[in-house]
This record gives structure tokens, C-alpha cells and sequence, in this order.
């Protein structure tokens, strides 16, 4: 059975005017995708309704025998994903379960384009629009959890003063280091 | 910030560094750094709001601007996590005292477990 690799949107146009707060690409100015999950060997329409429990995918693979870094959005951490294995399956899946929702419509824009986390902020959502939208949101929550002592530091750009690019990782690497993220616009 | 570079003496005695940045443009922080006369902490600048949360799971503030919230993280020398500090407002910071306790409590654990 063929493997529900969401196609990647490249292309599309990124902005910061989506409802889920990320930088995801402009809803109507996102021409690809139509077709998104028609790497699947069944079109979306004809898909039975999908269990989103976080594991089952369109392709009907259970969880065992899926590998191991396909189960969940945060089986790997961020820095260690591809734009091919991001979002994962899970995501995608929710999304398309949730397909109903005016929200949903853009989040799914915002995976098409490989975006890998976005903020769920329920305000800006009608969480109530659809059944599988909690679902998404949880999902959603789930790809942006706080760092666990003892995990190593993700990769972050930055600049430094003189406007060079930096990975603040690398920055205090072979000493104690705290890293300050303040709020700026002061 | 301006309580890590007041204590910077005592921090870069016990070989803690401290770096600090922002989602401000390079000349903002720039300006920052000046107003409040910091010179021990490593200023950068620029950071993306989304990726940051992206990986650390940073709160955001999002209203008539997007900002982060304030997050720290104390990082060892190995580059993991040692401790963070996830703020969702203005309450909630890392301190160099408590971040100084902390390195100090670390280093003491790490000499006597080479010891035993």
C-alpha cells in the first residue's frame, strides 16, 4: 500500500495572516495542493471516516507496523526532521479529518507547506466547528512542548551584532550557558 | 538581562555565559544593549517568533504584536537542557542567582560522583 507522503507546497506563499498564528501561506493565494493527498493510492473523498487518535493514517496502517518514527509528531525532535517526514502522517490526517472547519481549511495550508509547528490559540478558532478540530488542536499543541531537561538544545537562528547568522546551539557550546529569549519592542 | 550583567564577575568566574535575544532587528538590540549598558551579555537579535516555538515550546504573545514570551534555559556545557523557565507574562524570570545556585549545585554532584 502506498505511502501517504503528503506532497510538499514549496511554493506557496508564506504570510503571518493565517488564524493559527505561524507563518503559514495565505489561503487564497495558495494554488497547490488541491490534489494534497493523492499520493495516497485512494483519494480523500472516498476515505472512510479516519480514527484520529494520532495514529491511524489514510492508508490504514496500524500503528505497529508503522516504523517507529512515524507514530507521533514528536517521536524525533525537531532538528532531526526532514522536510519529508514533517508534519507527520498524524497531522496530516487530522487535518483532513477536521476538513470542515474554515480554520482547518488554512492549518491544512500551513502543513502543505511544511510548516512544522503551529500555536493553537482557541480564540482565533471555533474549536466547536468541527469534531475532529480538538483533535487538530491537540495535535497542534503536542508539536510545540516544552524542552524536558537533559534533551538537547534545538538549532535556533539568530544574528549577532554584526548581523551575522548564528545558531544560538552553538553558542555556549563546552560551557554553562543560559539563553535568554526576551520579549524585544521595548 | 541587566541582573545577568550586573553579576557577569561571578558568573564568568563559575564559567557560565549568557547569551541573549529576540525576535528585535539587529539596530533595536543594538540600542537596547547601549541604553541599558550591557556588556557582558552576548546580544542576538532577530529571532523567528514561530520557529523559536516551534522548538522550545515558547509561549507567544500575540495581539497588536507578536512577540515571545520570556523563556530561559540553562544549558550545559554538552549543550542540553539543564533547567528553563517557561514565563506567559511578565512574571517569571531566571535570576543570576538562581542560575549561579544551580551551576554551583550541578558542578558539586559532578565532583562527588567522581569521587565515589
Amino acid at each position: 500500500m502506498a505511502d501517504c507522503v503528503p506532497p510538499l507546497c514549496d511554493q506557496a506563499p508564506l504570510c503571518d495572516k493565517a488564524p493559527l498564528r505561524n507563518k503559514a501561506p495565505l489561503c487564497d493565494q495558495a494554488p497547490l495542493c488541491d490534489n494534497w493527498a493523492t499520493t495516497c493510492d485512494r483519494p480523500v473523498a472516498q476515505q472512510p471516516d479516519i480514527v484520529v487518535d494520532g495514529v491511524s493514517c489514510l492508508c490504514d496502517k496500524p500503528p505497529s507496523d508503522r516504523p517507529p518514527h512515524d507514530r507521533t509528531p514528536h517521536d524525533r525532535p525537531l532538528r532531526d526532521r526532514t522536510p519529508h517526514d514533517r508534519p507527520s502522517r498524524d497531522l496530516w490526517f487530522a487535518a483532513d479529518f477536521a476538513n470542515s472547519a474554515r480554520a482547518v481549511h488554512h492549518a491544512k495550508w500551513c502543513i502543505a507547506a511544511g510548516v512544522v509547528a503551529l500555536t493553537w490559540n482557541e480564540n482565533e478558532v471555533d474549536r466547536s466547528a468541527s469534531p475532529g478540530l480538538g483533535q487538530l488542536a491537540t495535535t497542534f499543541e503536542l508539536m510545540s512542548k516544552p524542552l524536558e531537561v537533559g534533551q538537547p538544545f534545538p538549532t535556533i537562528n539568530a544574528k549577532d551584532m554584526d548581523g551575522n547568522a548564528v545558531d544560538l546551539s552553538s553558542l555556549g557550546t563546552g560551557s554553562w550557558t543560559v539563553v535568554l529569549f526576551y520579549r524585544g519592542h521595548w | 538581562m541587566v541582573d545577568f550583567d550586573t553579576n557577569a564577575l561571578v558568573l564568568r568566574e563559575a564559567g557560565i555565559k549568557v547569551v541573549a535575544t529576540s525576535v528585535d532587528s539587529v539596530e533595536d538590540t543594538a540600542s537596547l544593549a547601549e541604553g541599558l549598558r550591557l556588556g557582558a551579555v552576548q546580544m542576538t537579535a532577530g529571532v523567528d517568533v514561530h520557529e523559536v516555538a516551534a522548538a522550545t515550546g515558547a509561549f507567544i504573545q500575540d495581539d497588536t504584536r507578536t512577540n515571545l514570551h520570556a523563556t530561559g534555559f540553562l544549558l550545559t556545557p554538552e549543550g542540553t537542557v539543564a533547567d528553563a523557565c517557561y514565563s506567559t507574562g511578565p512574571i517569571g524570570r531566571f535570576t543570576a542567582s538562581d542560575v549561579f545556585k544551580k551551576v554551583a549545585f550541578a558542578k558539586l554532584m559532578i565532583e562527588r560522583a567522581k569521587q565515589s
